[in-house]
């Protein structure tokens, strides 16, 4: 009869699904639960091969074991003396009890949900119960950003073991930032800190060129001065000497000095074109006048 | 084959299913390249981690499975960034690349890090994506080490030192975390502030700059006014000594002649008396219009204006 080789066939495809129904591995990345007509029972938590009653007795739901990071929206908070901040947070997570897990949550989707709330509400508690310096600062001694990152992830990680079977390893802030209407006035107080220090700058510019400057011309007065004053005593000096000089040999007969030096005087003084009047009665019109029997004594 | 013969299927079957159980079996073989290593699972547990390069065997699947992982290309990831934007771009920067700084400033850094695969199992297996996984561990270091310092350490001098910071403190988180990841290098390709606020920061360094010039500047006026003033100051004194040597020169010279003529003199003192009032007379008048009024005559002078020529007149009385 023909029926019975597509009856051996059916048959064989029955019991070869049926037998792949009771395998079941589970991967080194992997989870699982296993469900009896569909009401969870137990876990597996170790990768392997494992048997188990086939569809639709039992099933097994596979959950990923690996480590999963959480990257929620962007969310405000306020700090405790009424900062407004924008974080991004950083939550890393994994299944810790896949039972657990599957009866609380059952989908990653429902999980990232839950696990945003939890983190959100944590993270806004403890924002605000610190001050905004605590998170940002130059001094190192009021910054408790990771006491504050350690206590949220210590209540994240409370809530979610208890809660969704979840292992919360580690929530950390990603990005800082100020909401769009604090951060135009950030860049104003930027621009004016900077205006600040560049107009500092300038003037410490001016201020040095003109020490430096004044400094010079102060040295170069003092330079032309010495010099000048100096110059003068040489001057002096030489006058000095040069009137004892005159002073030693004029004086050897002063009589006749000013006679000679009286000549000299009219040589040098009758030069162009003088006119000399000279009377008839002086010594030197007397043999003009007197004819040469005269003498000039 | 006996065996065979008697299984109730076709010829055809007969040879070609242990043809086919044959292909099987052989796709167990793999090769590891020389800058991979191997990892293979059995029923999805780990059974070899670390299979060196060559050719291997594994169980077919799916008993067993193999991974053959690159350790030792360098990967790497941007941070702040998406690297297939044009870097040059004038569009404003997106709020991923901005950091809060100690002094409340904001700054934007862009980076890229490298690392290689450290251990394979962690790698292929501990977290689901382990390229995300260094990304968000760097930004989020990046964050907590640039909120604790100034914003002129940041864009200056500090570059390199926290470019270390924040490669030792993600390769701690990293392995806290178990990824199985080495980082190489964090490098940032830009640090500046946001494109707000930049020529501000700009006009700091013209300022800057701008005050060396100025300093440069005096300087230079004082390096040249200096030796130029000692150069006036030796002529002053150089022509002071010249006045000196001139007087003395002119003094004894004149008093050098003085002497010899006196020494003259007093030998025959009324004759030579007599001959110089006579030469320096015939010199002065040598050339001069003279006039000689007689005993009784006025002379009458007067006062020319420019120009006028001199006419006495003489009045006889």
């Amino acid at each position: 009869m023909k029926w019975k080789p597509i009856g051996v066939g059916l048959g064989l495809i029955v019991v070869g699904y049926l037998i792949l129904s009771c395998c079941a591995v589970v991967d080194v990345t992997e989870l699982a639960v296993l469900t009896i007509f569909g009401r969870p029972t137990q876990s597996i938590t170790e990768p392997g091969f494992y048997l188990k009653w086939p569809f639709p007795i039992q099933t097994l739901h596979l959950i990923d074991a690996r480590l999963l990071v959480l990257d929620p929206e962007t969310a405000e908070f306020l700090t405790k003396d009424k900062k407004n901040v924008l974080v991004n947070s950083f939550l890393c997570w994994r299944v810790k009890d896949p039972l657990r897990f599957i009866e609380s949550l059952g989908s990653r989707l429902q999980a990232e949900l839950h696990l945003t709330d939890v983190l959100n509400s944590e993270l806004g508690a403890v924002l605000g119960a610190y001050d905004f310096s605590a998170l940002v600062s130059t001094n190192p001694e009021t910054v408790q950003l990771e006491q504050m990152m350690q206590a949220v992830t210590e209540h994240c990680a409370t809530v979610a073991e208890k809660e969704f079977g979840i292992q919360v390893l580690d929530v950390r802030l990603k990005r800082l930032n100020f909401p769009d209407q604090n951060r135009a006035s950030v860049f104003n107080r930027m621009r004016a800190e900077r205006e600040r220090i560049a107009t500092r700058y300038r003037s410490e510019g001016e201020e040095q060129a003109t020490k430096i400057k004044s400094e010079a011309e102060r040295q170069r007065r003092e330079i032309l001065a010495k010099a000048n004053q100096e110059a003068e005593e040489l001057r002096g000096k030489g006058e000095a000497e040069a009137a004892k000089i005159y002073a030693d040999s004029y004086g050897q007969d002063p009589e006749f000095y000013a006679f000679w030096e009286t000549l000299q005087t009219y040589r040098q003084s009758l030069q162009d074109k003088t006119t000399v009047i000279i009377p008839a009665d002086t010594q030197l019109m007397k043999v003009f006048y007197e004819g040469p029997e005269s003498t000039t004594r | 084959m006996k065996v065979l013969n008697r299984l109730p299927v076709s010829r055809v079957a007969r040879y070609t299913v242990p043809v086919l159980l044959l292909i099987y079996a052989a796709s167990g073989f793999y090769q590891v390249r020389p800058d991979e290593l191997g990892v293979v699972l059995r029923f999805g547990a780990v059974a070899r981690s670390s299979v060196p390069p060559g050719l291997h065997y594994h169980l077919p699947w799916p008993i067993e499975e193999q991974y053959t992982p690159k350790t030792t290309e360098v990967r790497k990831i941007s941070v702040g960034f998406n690297v297939f934007d044009n870097l040059l771009d004038e569009e404003p920067e997106s709020l991923e690349a901005q950091r809060l700084t100690g002094d409340t400033n904001i700054i934007a850094i862009k980076s890229m890090v490298h690392y290689v695969v450290d251990d394979p199992v962690q790698f292929l297996f501990g977290a689901e994506n382990p390229a995300l996984l260094v990304q968000a561990a760097a930004e989020l270091v990046l964050t907590e080490t640039v909120a604790g310092k100034e914003v002129d350490w940041v864009l200056t001098t500090g570059r390199t030192e926290l470019q270390v910071q924040v490669k030792a403190q993600t390769q701690a988180l990293l392995d806290q975390l178990h990824a199985g990841i080495r980082l190489t290098a964090v490098n940032f390709v830009t640090i500046e502030p946001p494109l707000d606020v930049i020529e501000a920061f700009n006009d700091v360094s013209s300022a800057k700059i701008e005050r060396e010039e100025l300093i440069n500047k005096a300087e230079s006026v004082a390096n040249f006014v200096l030796p130029k003033a000692r150069g006036e100051a030796h002529e002053l004194l150089e022509q002071a000594k010249a006045y000196q040597t001139e007087c003395l020169a002119q003094a004894k010279g004149l008093t050098q002649t003085f002497v010899s003529l006196k020494n003259y003199y007093v030998t025959a003192p009324a004759i030579t008396r007599q001959r110089m009032y006579l030469e320096a007379i015939s010199e002065c008048l040598a050339h001069q219009q003279v006039i000689v009024p007689s005993n009784g005559d006025n002379l009458r002078l007067t006062l020319l204006e420019e120009g006028q020529t001199l006419k006495p007149q003489v009045d006889k009385q």
